[in-house]
């Protein structure tokens, strides 16, 4: 755009020349226009803010959503795989130790201590299905049957005179424990032919019925007759030691 | 619109909330998860056992005393009452080893049932009552 006093070169927005300072009358429309440009943008700006503002609680929930179900999904993965983690970290360690672990179980064995064999075997999470612990399962087996008709005649005839509860029920489960054993066994013998622990079996057998004989007052041939005898019979025969009835 | 956009807002809202609550669920348990597997070798300190000696439950008393001698760490307070299960296991097993010929572990029964009474002269008239009803089983 030229002046239109001096034809000197003027900006579209200049008010004067700047070289004779003449009013500059073509760029009063142009401001006008740039004025509305300018006022109309700052609306459109307010308006988006406006807008932007009033969602704000929306999307700033809509993100912590997103963020949730991503950390919901990742605990949910996590605590999977932590749930049984004890066991598994239990359980590895009976592998990475086999030698040490081995040496304590036939430790218990040779004291003839088959309860703490079986718990040491339970508590640690051995598993006899784990090759390098195969050989234990069959006197494990045993060692459990063996561990609860124990456990069932210790609780059963250590009850003091101030123990005033039902006996009944005690009397009933040291009968099934007891015959479980005896059962177990019987059906174990042909195996145990050529099993290397024959001799724990054995012995096991040996003290249960030697249990049977101290706090049971059984011989060789009461002890067979009992267990000879019905269900019913050997729980009035237990019965009848224990209450004296 | 607003409405939508209201309703929207409390969905999500509400959506948060139970999400937050199943994320905090899911936190406690991994956390509880990882600590337990620090102590799977050493569980198995019972206080029942107090109460099996108050009850005379001698036989309970000596089963739940065995976990110490497999090696699991009692608290101090709580020793005494698991030495006195044990006395009363000791005793029930020496019989069977005397009578089965494993003398030699029935000895080793009788020195660790000495000892302990020994050790715990207040619990005299507990050992009496154990020894008493071991009598009466074996009378039996």
């Amino acid at each position: 755009m030229k002046c239109r006093n001096c034809g000197a070169e003027v900006g579209l927005l200049d008010k004067v020349c700047p070289y004779c300072g003449s009013d500059n009358i073509e760029s009063a429309g142009h401001r006008a226009k740039l004025d509305t440009y300018k006022k109309k943008s700052k609306e459109t700006v307010e308006k988006a803010d406006r807008k932007f503002n009033s969602n704000k609680p929306l999307i700033a929930g809509s993100i912590i959503l997103v963020f949730l179900i991503t950390g919901v999904i990742t605990m949910s993965f996590l605590e999977d795989k932590t749930e049984y983690m004890d066991l598994d970290i239990a359980h590895s360690e009976t592998l990475r130790n086999v030698e040490s672990f081995k040496g304590r179980l036939n430790g218990y064995l040779e004291a003839g201590d088959y309860i703490s064999f079986h718990d040491f075997f339970e508590g640690h999470h051995i598993y006899e299905t784990d090759p390098e612990y195969e050989e234990y399962k069959l006197i494990l087996t045993l060692s459990g049957e063996y561990r609860y008709a124990m456990n069932s005649m210790e609780q059963l005839l250590m009850y003091g005179e101030g123990y005033t509860s039902d006996k009944e029920s005690d009397i009933r489960m040291c009968r099934l424990y007891i015959s479980s054993f005896y059962t177990r066994y019987g059906f174990a013998e042909d195996d145990l032919e050529e099993y290397k622990y024959r001799g724990y079996a054995e012995d096991m057998k040996h003290k249960l019925d030697t249990a049977m004989k101290v706090y049971f007052g059984l011989d060789d041939k009461g002890l067979a007759d009992y267990l000879a005898s019905s269900e019913n019979e050997q729980a009035l025969f237990i019965e009848e030691v224990v209450l004296g009835e | 619109m607003n409405k939508l956009k209201t309703a929207a807002g409390w969905a999500v809202f509400i959506t948060d909330i139970i999400l937050g609550i199943v994320f905090i669920s899911l936190l406690i348990s991994t956390l509880s998860n990882l600590s337990k597997s620090q102590v799977i070798q050493n569980k198995g300190t019972s206080e029942y056992i107090i109460k099996y000696i108050e009850r005379e439950d001698y036989g309970t008393a000596g089963i739940v005393s065995r976990a110490m001698r497999l090696g699991t760490e009692v608290d101090e307070p709580m020793q005494e009452f698991y030495m006195v299960g044990s006395y009363a296991d000791l005793m029930f097993w020496e019989k069977i080893y005397a009578e089965s010929g494993s003398e030699h572990t029935a000895e080793d029964c009788r020195k660790q049932y000495e000892e302990i009474k020994n050790t715990l002269p207040e619990y005299k008239k507990v050992f009496e009552k154990i020894d008493d009803t071991l009598e009466k089983a074996v009378e039996k």
